[in-house]
């Protein structure tokens, strides 16, 4: 009936404890296997002493002992954070009656055997433990190799991280002298030059531009990647956006015979997303840049915002090369650029879409292509139109996702002016300062119609409480604006926050004004 | 007559050459140093009318010249400006807790920091 024990596989510890000898060997000989040693002990005490040297898959265990008898033994055993998870199976002749003192405990990890024992029944069930505990151990080892991998994984991504910083750092230094000298010839700082040895200088400087460029762009993915990029997301007026932007690209266009083309909404609200601001841009940016790159001479760039229910969508289109299908994928990933030989000679790294596309992915948005080679490629992405609720949503959801991997207690907490003014400037600095140690994310957003200092407070209630009481000491010393209302929100592991509650629920904060010498937060 | 006296500091020989060349040419006096010591020991030396201080340096990083200054009387009102390869933010910090005036990150451009020197010795005129 036993398998060959498998090499490696360690033996499983199992405990048999009755006061009688002959009991203990009877036992032991019927449940003897390749794979389990088995320990003895006649008294609870011993038992208990054998628990602390030995790691037990199971303890069977004898009730009616002189001394320490059976439920007690076991009592002990769960008081104890080293037994408290070892599975015990009572060896009892007595009524079921007493079975609900431990009913409590450990569901599963409880059984009884009774006398007379049968023995096939009690070898199936002594099996059943021994394989769960093998299971359990299988899923230990398995555990910690994942978590040791993660932890590889972590410190390769940071030195990563610190590599690229020091690689750009040593890059800039001879890069900086490099363009200085161009500079300070071209300058004619250093003596008069011709038009031929201006024109040469221009192209070194311009040169010099391109790789300050490329060192940039190496830290900003990274800095984008390793998750160091905070997400400001609030209402962004997209038009305007690719108004700026466009204007900035047409005099680009211009002088490499190329037009730019816009098209908005007509009306004001409809290009207005929720997002970050900055990043939108950036990406925008990367976008403008490779259709301008790949654009023929006498090519029109055109742009287009346009409303699609809830989306707010954004497309670049360029009358480059196209990018075949099967290329599409690469053109995302880092430093790939499509068969260079289709770029009109600008060429670069490839990580500008690879950069955009990252961009977008923080904001839950994504690069879209839709490209015909020889015709062209319209580049696109899709924004969720803003919405009051929409932005809290997203508050909440990205300042759980960035805090951190692990599911913590966090608790919404929303202040407002009483009479729905303004959140005051000191508020919002004093939040982030307030309770030192506590970790806060904040975020001024529209809650119910009235503008609202919303932060994702760590700690449960104790952190709420910590944290409400820093802020009101932080209430400027005339106190005369800090009338101030606060209530707090639950936030599920995924970030989303329940319903808002009405008015009624708001309490009042009690401004605990900050002693003269403590200083005031303006 | 000089536009003013600028006390160049940089551990890169090649920078602080540049950075003369550029500046005098531009009418200023410039002296130099190449660590963080011989910043201060010049400061105190010259009391120039600016500093352009690089941050990576031997001998006491920018940060810690910057408050050495601030603690010495004849140097403590001299106007500094960072010209610097680092970007991290501990370096931004640390530049707004010492009051530098501006934050230049190589490479840089030459029509940027000509222009921000000439807005500080502007002010620093308007001051005294």
């Amino acid at each position: 009936m036993n398998a060959p024990l498998a090499s490696g596989t360690p033996r499983l510890n199992l405990l048999i404890v009755d006061d009688r000898e002959a009991n203990l060997q009877s036992l032991s000989q019927l449940l003897a296997r390749d794979d389990v040693a088995i320990h003895t002990a006649l008294s609870g005490n011993e038992a208990l002493g054998l628990m602390l040297e030995h790691d037990f898959a199971l303890v069977l265990l004898d009730v009616q002992m002189p001394g320490m008898d059976g439920f007690e033994v076991a009592t002990l055993m769960r008081s104890h954070e080293r037994t408290r998870h070892v599975p015990v199976i009572f060896v009892t002749a007595i009524s079921k009656d007493r079975q609900h003192i431990f009913s409590g405990y450990d569901a599963g990890a409880v059984d009884y055997l009774f006398k007379p024992l049968d023995p096939h029944v009690i070898r199936a069930k002594v099996a059943v433990f021994l394989e769960l505990k093998r299971s359990q151990l299988v899923r230990e080892r398995l555990l910690e190799s994942l978590s040791r991998a993660n932890a590889q994984l972590e410190e390769a991504a940071l030195l990563k991280s610190d590599y690229l910083a020091a690689a750009s750092h040593e890059l800039r230094t001879p890069l900086t002298a490099m363009k200085e000298f161009c500079s300070l010839v071209h300058d004619e700082v250093v003596g008069p030059i011709n038009d031929e040895q201006r024109r040469c200088l221009e192209t070194a400087l311009r040169n010099c531009r391109r790789l300050g460029g490329i060192v940039e762009h190496l830290v900003d993915l990274d800095s984008v990647e390793s998750g160091r990029m905070r997400l400001g997301r609030g209402a962004v007026d997209v038009a305007e956006l690719v108004r700026e932007r466009a204007a900035a690209l047409a005099s680009r266009c211009r002088a490499a015979g190329k037009s730019v083309e816009v098209s908005l909404p007509a009306r004001r609200g409809d290009a207005e997303a929720l997002a970050d601001g900055e990043l939108v841009a950036n990406a925008l940016a990367q976008l403008l840049d490779n259709a301008l790159k790949f654009s023929p001479p006498g090519g029109v760039i055109r742009l287009r915002v346009r409303r699609l229910g809830d989306r707010i969508t954004v497309e670049v289109g360029d009358r480059g090369p196209g990018i075949a299908p099967d290329h599409r994928n690469r053109i995302v990933r880092k430093y790939t650029q499509v068969d260079r030989r289709d770029g009109p000679g600008e060429q670069g790294l490839g990580l500008g879409l690879a950069i955009a596309t990252r961009l977008l992915e923080l904001q839950d948005s994504r690069l879209d292509l839709v490209s015909t080679p020889g015709v062209g490629s319209i580049f696109g992405f899709t924004l969720p139109r803003y919405s009051p609720e929409a932005h809290l949503r997203a508050f909440c959801g990205d300042a759980v996702r960035q805090a951190s991997r692990r599911w913590e207690p966090w608790s919404l907490v929303l202040v407002r002016d009483r009479l729905g003014g303004p959140v005051p400037a000191w508020l919002v600095t004093a939040a982030g300062q307030a309770a030192e140690g506590i970790d806060d994310r904040r975020a001024v957003v529209p809650v119910l119609g009235v503008p609202t200092l919303a932060a994702l407070v760590r700690g449960g209630v104790d952190g709420v409480v910590a944290w409400t009481d820093g802020l009101a000491g932080h209430v400027p010393a005339d106190g005369g604006e800090a009338a101030l209302e606060w209530v707090t929100v639950g936030v599920d592991e995924t970030g989303a926050p329940a319903a808002v509650p009405p008015a009624s629920s708001w309490r009042v904060m009690e401004a605990r004004q900050a002693p003269a010498s403590e200083g005031v937060w303006r | 007559m000089s536009k003013g006296k600028i006390l160049v500091v940089d551990d890169e020989p090649d920078i602080v050459h540049s950075l003369s060349l550029r500046l005098g040419a531009a009418g200023y006096q410039v002296v130099s140093a190449m660590d963080g010591l011989g910043a201060t020991k010049a400061a105190i030396e010259h009391e120039p009318d600016l500093i352009i201080l690089d941050i990576g340096m031997p001998a006491g990083n920018g940060h810690v010249v910057v408050e050495r200054l601030r603690h010495i009387a004849a140097t403590s009102h001299i106007p500094v400006i960072y010209l610097t390869a680092r970007t991290g933010e501990e370096d931004y910090r640390r530049a707004r807790e010492g009051g530098v005036a501006k934050y230049i990150t190589k490479p840089f451009d030459a029509v940027v920091l000509l222009a921000a020197v000439e807005d500080q010795l502007e002010r620093s005129r308007l001051c005294t």
